[in-house]
């Protein structure tokens, strides 16, 4: 079954924008009139040829000059949000509460892009293969960014880092990155962050660790045996409070690993647990970042 | 404990088997996990037993219900062998059964001695029994189905063969004392009789250490001593001793103790029979028509002891008592009480009702108002308590007497000697008594049964 956003979902984006777009966003008064988003400055006169925007003949010089000039611009260039979704196996099962956090928190990200002007980018890490989309751009592009993320594949397989370390050059500056996943690989994927930091001018770094408790199948006191869904191997774990308290143990150190390995690289790092809202995560980061 | 069906315990083996293979099965079938990186890291931080395969409770819980179905089904049963003892013992409880034989042991001793002897290790009780009694009881108990054995130096012919009997016999030969009794009219007499062959004895009385009389008591006779009451009237104790003494001890000294003399009540000769009862429950002497301590007058009285009384008739009111009959319940309202028209002087009220004696004293006369038999003052316990004040209050008149102190023994009866009778050992018919059986299944199965219903609950509440 394919997965879907809740109901709400929209209403809750729509507020999360409209809290952290208050100044108009990348594009503002120029991304709503039309022309091409993002930030506009003068740039000079030229001489009107037919077809130019009536709106841009600057009358002021026709009244001094009796000639007709059109104004041009120098646009800032619009930023571009890539967001990584880690989709291997281990950010599932599909529909999972760790599956849902990851998508809520990547759909949230793109759609703030979308909502500033500019560009989002869904890049999908692992899984099965995904033939990905084109860049969506603009306000518009809202729904078919959320049904794009929604139709990302279901985690399955390994993590496919290696796409990420070939990941491009950014065509022009102000490329964000956001990552979404849950960094389980031994060792942590240092060269992903590194290509990642060069290819990108800002970067934010979501660690999702919200996986359903496996010792919650088992009866406490007894044994399972436990297999890794990415194919890595088995373990007998024993449903106890020496176990459950090693595995939060454990849970932290790789929290705490994978963050100071982000800040290595200039990543904004946010750990997202079970219990928590994608709207704080992603208001958290931004506010580490001093907002949109 | 016994096993009715022990083949049943040939599946016991299959369980642990059943438990192991459903374990291995439940190993087998993985678990996928997604986080199991994290998983890897948390074993490695956990000390080698914790990632051992153990057994947990609930496993040995789960195997518990089988094990007690298959223990259940193999029947077991619990023999629970009878409280009593196999045989009971019965020893003649008589004074001449501790006649010291030549070894210095009584002949109770070894008669118990010889009786352990026939039963061997059978488990047994002894019971003393006082002669008369020995053959009832013994037919009784045997009755009853359980073995019994009489140990007596009686001859005893008529105890059913299948109870077990030791005789016991002696040469000995007994002089004792047979009477010893002081009335204060008469005075003290004892009375000494000796069994021929034992010979001249010495029969010695003495008050409070000061020997009153010295009598021989002649091989085969008898000898008697009478003290006069004055002679004795201030002793606090009396000893009357036979020297030497013999094989049977029980009879060769009396010991007579000073006592309070029972209060001797003159009544009229028609007494209500509640009067007549309580007196005597309370040990007085009742006295028509001779010297009394006391004397208890019953209403109607026409004169007697300065008393004369009118028509009685119902009364009802608040009660007074007089010191000494306080905390007796008496009744509030009398069916008939006489007044009195005419009494000594200086009457004391005792206990009153509306102002109406009941209860009156003059001097040593006591005197009852009411009617006993139409009132419930005599039906009450408060009735015989009064009577007992009464007498309580007589006491410092009654006299004095001489009793004797137990355990004296001055029943020939008790100290007789058998001299002719044969010796004799018989051991008793012992029945084999079948154990009574304790079935334990229904036990099993019912802890199978919680076992399973606190499991499933737990289950569920894990659930």
């Amino acid at each position: 079954m394919p997965f879907r956003f809740s109901a709400d979902f929209r209403r809750q984006l729509n507020q999360l924008a409209q809290e952290l777009l208050r100044g108009g966003g990348v594009g503002g008064e120029a991304g709503r009139k039309g022309r091409t988003p993002g930030n506009v400055e003068f740039r000079d006169h030229r001489a009107y040829a037919p077809g130019d925007d009536l709106r841009f003949v600057d009358w002021n010089v026709f009244l001094r000059s009796g000639a007709m000039a059109v104004k041009t611009f120098t646009h800032e260039e619009v930023p571009e949000a890539v967001i990584v979704l880690d989709r291997s196996a281990s950010m599932g099962p599909a529909g999972s509460r760790q599956d849902a956090l990851a998508r809520e928190i990547a759909a949230a990200f793109g759609f703030l892009a979308l909502r500033a002007g500019g560009d989002a980018v869904l890049r999908c890490a692992g899984g099965p293969p995904h033939p990905g989309i084109p860049p969506l751009r603009g306000e518009r592009a809202a729904d078919a960014w959320i049904a794009a993320v929604e139709a990302a594949p279901d985690p399955a397989g390994p993590g496919g880092l290696e796409q990420l370390e070939r990941l491009a050059a950014p065509s022009r500056a102000g490329r964000v990155v956001a990552w979404v996943s849950d960094f389980l690989a031994a060792p942590l994927p240092a060269a992903a962050f590194a290509a990642l930091a060069r290819s990108s001018s800002q970067r934010f770094c979501f660690v999702v660790c919200a996986h359903e408790d496996a010792l919650a199948r088992v009866r406490r006191g007894d044994v399972a045996l436990f297999e890794d869904a990415e194919g890595g191997g088995r373990l007998n774990a024993r449903n106890d409070a020496t176990w459950g308290a090693a595995f939060q143990a454990a849970r932290a150190e790789h929290v705490a690993a994978v963050t100071a390995l982000a800040s290595r690289h200039r990543f904004a790092a946010v750990a997202a647990g079970a219990d928590a809202a994608f709207d704080s995560v992603v208001r958290r980061a931004l506010r580490e970042t001093g907002g949109a | 404990m016994t096993l009715l069906n022990p083949w049943w315990l040939a599946l016991l083996p299959l369980w642990p088997l059943l438990l192991f293979f459903l374990r291995t099965r439940q190993l087998r079938r993985p678990v996928l996990v997604a986080d199991f990186l994290l998983w890897q890291q948390a074993a490695a931080r956990l000390p080698r037993a914790a990632l051992q395969s153990r057994l947990s409770w609930r496993d040995l819980a789960w195997i518990a219900p089988p094990v007690l179905l298959t223990l259940g089904l193999a029947e077991p049963e619990l023999k629970m062998a009878s409280p009593d003892a196999a045989v009971l013992v019965l020893l003649d409880g008589s004074a001449s059964m501790e006649t010291l034989g030549p070894d210095g042991s009584t002949r109770a001793d070894r008669g118990l001695r010889e009786a352990r002897r026939l039963l061997g290790s059978t488990s047994h009780e002894v019971e003393k029994t006082a002669t008369r009694a020995l053959v009832e009881a013994a037919v009784m108990i045997r009755a009853a189905g359980r073995a019994a054995l009489v140990v007596t130096d009686r001859e005893i012919r008529d105890l059913p063969q299948e109870i077990g009997l030791v005789q016991v016999a002696d040469d000995a030969v007994n002089a004792g004392i047979v009477s010893a009794g002081f009335d204060p009219d008469s005075g003290l007499l004892v009375r000494a009789e000796g069994d021929q062959g034992a010979g001249p004895r010495t029969l010695t009385v003495s008050a409070d250490g000061r020997v009153l009389e010295t009598r021989t008591v002649p091989d085969g006779g008898s000898a008697r001593v009478v003290i006069p009451a004055g002679s004795v009237a201030g002793a606090a104790a009396v000893v009357a001793k036979l020297d030497p003494p013999d094989a049977v001890r029980a009879d060769d000294v009396v010991h007579l103790e000073a006592a309070s003399a029972p209060i001797r009540v003159a009544v009229a000769p028609v007494l209500p029979s509640s009067v007549e009862r309580a007196l005597r429950a309370a040990l007085a002497e009742i006295v028509r028509g001779g010297e009394a301590d006391i004397t208890l007058l019953v209403a109607p009285l026409s004169g007697e002891g300065g008393f004369e009384t009118g028509p009685g008739a119902p009364r009802e009111g608040t009660l007074e008592l007089a010191p000494g009959f306080e905390g007796l319940a008496f009744p509030t309202r009398w069916e008939r009480v006489y007044p009195l028209v005419k009494e000594p002087a200086g009457t004391e009220r005792l206990l009153e009702v509306a102002g109406a004696p009941i209860l009156v004293r003059h001097g040593r006369t006591f005197a009852l108002l009411a009617d006993g038999d139409a009132t419930t003052f005599f039906s009450l316990p408060a009735f015989p308590l009064a009577i007992v004040r009464i007498l309580e209050s007589a006491a410092p008149l009654a006299g004095k007497v001489l009793v004797v102190r137990p355990p004296a023994v001055l029943s020939p009866e008790e100290t007789h000697v058998a001299r002719a009778i044969r010796p004799l050992s018989r051991p008793p018919l012992i029945e084999k008594r079948e154990p009574a059986r304790q079935p334990l299944a229904p036990w099993i199965f019912g802890a199978a049964a919680f076992i399973m219903s606190v499991l499933g609950l737990w289950e569920r509440r894990e659930t």
